[in-house]
């Protein structure tokens, strides 16, 4: 509907105001159609299903027209993963673009090998999902796969199974239920009860983080003075480092736990530094917990930090001391050495490369900040490492 | 593409000819049409005897296509193409290579084939169209993988591998997706076929340049020479509590049959025309096999023996060159699927099905 008032918005300013941006929006609109076409087909010839049905998914949410080709390279790749509805439904697509007795008879076959069913159920419930007798066609196998992966991930499933008996609940769950899926076009309801769900809700996934790589280590000296408490019961100027940064290492050492597929749980300690040259030193660590988001092979990870920051080095702030004779106490000849407590808040999007089942190499870039009252630490970098990876149906 | 029919063939030729084919069409399905010009061979019909696959060898291309034809009533529908992923469904050089059919109880149509020079690969396709998929992905087994078979519940399919270079026969699960390699010889085995209980495969094994016939118990894995000696023994396959194979006898092959030991041979027939690809088909009861003659005389004969070597009975057709016969049985008709050419004279094979109800 969004898409469809945009259209309407850019054909009405097309006509009146604005004719040149509506122009190039519809060219650009075009171009992008093109490059996706170019695309299904080059990840088809290459059989890479997967990317096949992300990029006709792309073209649907889009609007693209897709052309008879384009539908029939989507029915191939919904076969592949096992989405036998989606497949049916992208051959009527195509029929309706272009009348072949070949796609008649996929239809057809498939009419007379599968049902239609909806299981309606709890998308929090792990359903237990079985067939007594597997069959022997690989793409009813398939179909039966993708079923079984959607329903123990949300809970319900609607779409095409193959025709034969199965079995909802196992030897893990508190019920069990037979139900035969009929061919035919007929839409069969079964209503999945809490019974047939596999330990309740709890964890869908748990697993180790590991990262480690490249950090940009920074604390800017403070804009004010710091005053601290004297030894005389007045106050003082703190001996602030001056501004510090400086490249070096940065780990981190974790665990996350998945209750869902999309969001977890997590906490980490983690570590950067910084070797300033000479005996100065700079050293931050810190433990985090927070949420981690994890859409596909992205993962997202937010949350606040507390930890400690330590220094050794020489070079104070200039207004430390202030008053005394700057030829005799020169701020960059005067040493530091000491440590803070600070609190703050990290981020970071990592992008799993490698499966490494049960864990996904990725490559992460994090950002973190956090403050001891008086002045700020930074910290960014790219690391590289493990996370637990999210159960998910591949196809 | 050329569309040409045996029918259209046929026409160009005698007159008595032309009544022969009336004849035959009259009695069962007539000749079974399909696009595209080449010698039909190899004929394997669908448990249920609704459709029979088939291969058509163009000659000279370097390929071979695979066609199923459904049989209803007495009407042979035009046979459909079935195109391997990545080739075309058409006629053209260096395109796929698609034989060895077979059948699965669930209805599938099971072929070996090649795209574009390409492995050789197990590939199924549904009968009533929408082309061929793999049925074992390269990550599941790589390298060749041909001549598949599956057994009488359609549990497992046992097919040969080049994975240790020598042609191993090996067995699919379709519970548990798995596969077990079944024998590790040095020898080429080829060409198993389920017994009717599915425990026992019946193959042959190609050592030192001579073909021999064997049978392993899948559950044991206890391996026994069926038939062996100074000559190949070939295309085996299970006919009831009997085994039936072709045995060479100088430069022709005798059709033979033995028991499960081995023992008890007879010779059903001699001088038989040997299929390209296929084995001899053994009718659904075990109790017959057929086959036709190379013997000029009879090269109008189709010879239904039984496998006990009590009988035979031969079908009479007005054809020539007949061959590769296959019988199936479609609810009350018993049916009979044979290549054959027309004339002498004709240019390629046609498949032919003719109804020999109460023959047998």
């Amino acid at each position: 509907m969004r898409n469809l008032l945009i259209c309407l918005l850019v054909a009405g300013l097309s006509t009146t105001v604005l004719p040149q941006e509506a122009f190039a929006q519809s060219a650009e609109s075009r171009a992008e159609a093109r490059r996706l076409q170019g695309e299904l087909e080059r990840r088809a010839q290459r059989g890479a299903w997967e990317g096949v049905e992300g990029t006709y998914q792309r073209m649907l949410a889009l609007n693209t027209e897709l052309e008879f080709d384009g539908h029939m390279i989507g029915a191939q790749a919904a076969g592949a993963l096992g989405k036998t509805y989606e497949r049916y439904q992208r051959l009527e697509r195509a029929l309706a673009m272009q009348q072949e007795q070949s796609i008649v008879d996929s239809m057809s076959a498939i009419d007379s090998a599968y049902g239609r069913v909806r299981l309606r159920g709890n998308p929090r419930w792990d359903v237990v999902f079985s067939r007594s007798v597997q069959p022997f066609i690989p793409d009813q196998r398939k179909s039966i796969e993708y079923g079984s992966f959607v329903l123990a991930e949300g809970g319900q499933f609607e779409g095409m199974l193959p025709a034969g008996e199965y079995v909802l609940g196992g030897d893990d769950t508190k019920e069990m239920l037979t139900f035969t899926v009929e061919p035919g076009a007929d839409w069969q309801e079964i209503d999945i009860q809490r019974g047939y769900a596999r330990g309740g809700e709890g964890i869908v996934y748990h697993g180790p983080i590991a990262t480690i790589g490249y950090a940009f280590t920074a604390s800017p000296e403070p804009a004010a003075p710091v005053l601290v408490d004297g030894f005389s019961g007045g106050q003082r100027h703190s001996a602030q480092p001056g501004s510090v940064s400086g490249s070096g290492l940065g780990l981190e050492l974790g665990w996350e736990v998945g209750p869902t597929r999309l969001v977890a749980a997590a906490a980490s300690l983690s570590y950067s530094g910084l070797v300033l040259g000479g005996e100065d030193t700079f050293h931050m660590g810190y433990g985090w917990a927070g949420v981690a988001l994890r859409p596909g092979n992205l993962r997202i990870a937010l949350g606040p930090t507390y930890g400690v920051v330590s220094g050794n080095g020489t070079g104070v702030i200039p207004s430390f001391d202030v008053g005394q004779d700057p030829g005799r106490y020169q701020p960059q000849n005067i040493g530091y050495k000491g440590s803070a407590w600070a609190g703050g808040a990290r981020v970071s999007a990592s992008y799993g490369l490698l499966d490494l089942e049960p864990l996904q190499g990725v490559v992460e870039l994090g950002g973190h900040w956090q403050t001891d009252g008086a002045r700020s630490y930074f910290d960014v970098g790219i690391r590289v490492g493990i996370v637990p990876k999210v159960p998910r149906f591949e196809g | 593409m050329i569309r040409t029919t045996p029918w259209l063939r046929k026409a160009g030729t005698a007159l008595g000819m032309m009544a022969g084919l009336v004849l035959a069409t009259a009695a069962g399905a007539g000749t079974v049409s399909f696009t595209g010009q080449g010698h039909a061979e190899n004929p394997v019909w669908s448990e249920d005897g609704r459709f029979v696959a088939f291969e058509v060898n163009p000659f000279g291309s370097g390929d071979t296509h695979m066609f199923i034809a459904e049989l209803s009533g007495d009407i042979s529908r035009e046979a459909k193409a079935m195109t391997l992923p990545g080739g075309g469904g058409g006629f053209g050089a260096g395109n796929q290579v698609a034989i060895n059919p077979a059948w699965s109880s669930q209805g599938v149509a099971l072929f070996e084939g090649s795209t574009q020079g390409g492995q050789f690969r197990i590939y199924y396709a549904s009968p009533t169209g929408g082309g061929a998929s793999e049925m074992l992905s390269s990550s599941m087994i790589s390298g060749n993988v041909t001549m598949p078979t599956v057994s009488p519940d359609g549990s497992n399919m046992a097919f040969i591998s080049s994975l240790t270079g020598n042609g191993d026969l090996r067995q699919w699960n379709s519970a548990t997706n798995a596969i077990t390699q079944l024998t590790t010889s040095e020898g080429t085995e080829m060409f198993p076929e389920y017994s009717a209980d599915g425990s026992k495969i019946v193959f042959t094994r190609k050592r030192n340049s001579i073909e021999a016939v064997y049978v392993i118990d899948i559950a044991t894995g206890d391996e026994r020479t069926v038939s062996s000696g100074n000559t190949d023994r070939s295309r085996p396959a299970f006919a009831g509590d009997r085994i039936v194979y072709l045995s060479q006898r100088d430069a022709e092959w005798d059709l033979v049959s033995v028991d499960l030991n081995g023992q008890g041979r007879e010779t059903l027939g001699r001088n038989v025309r040997v299929s390209t690809h296929g084995r001899p088909q053994v009718t659904p009861d075990g109790r017959h096999v057929a086959f036709a003659s190379n013997d000029p005389t009879r090269s109008s004969t189709v010879t239904l023996a039984r496998v006990d070597g009590s009988g035979t009975v031969d079908i009479a057709t007005e054809f020539v060159a007949c061959g590769e016969p296959a019988v199936t049985v479609q609810g009350e008709r018993t049916l009979l699927a044979f290549t054959a050419l027309p004339n002498t004279d004709a240019a390629y094979r046609f498949l032919e099905v003719i109804d020999i109800t109460g023959r047998l």
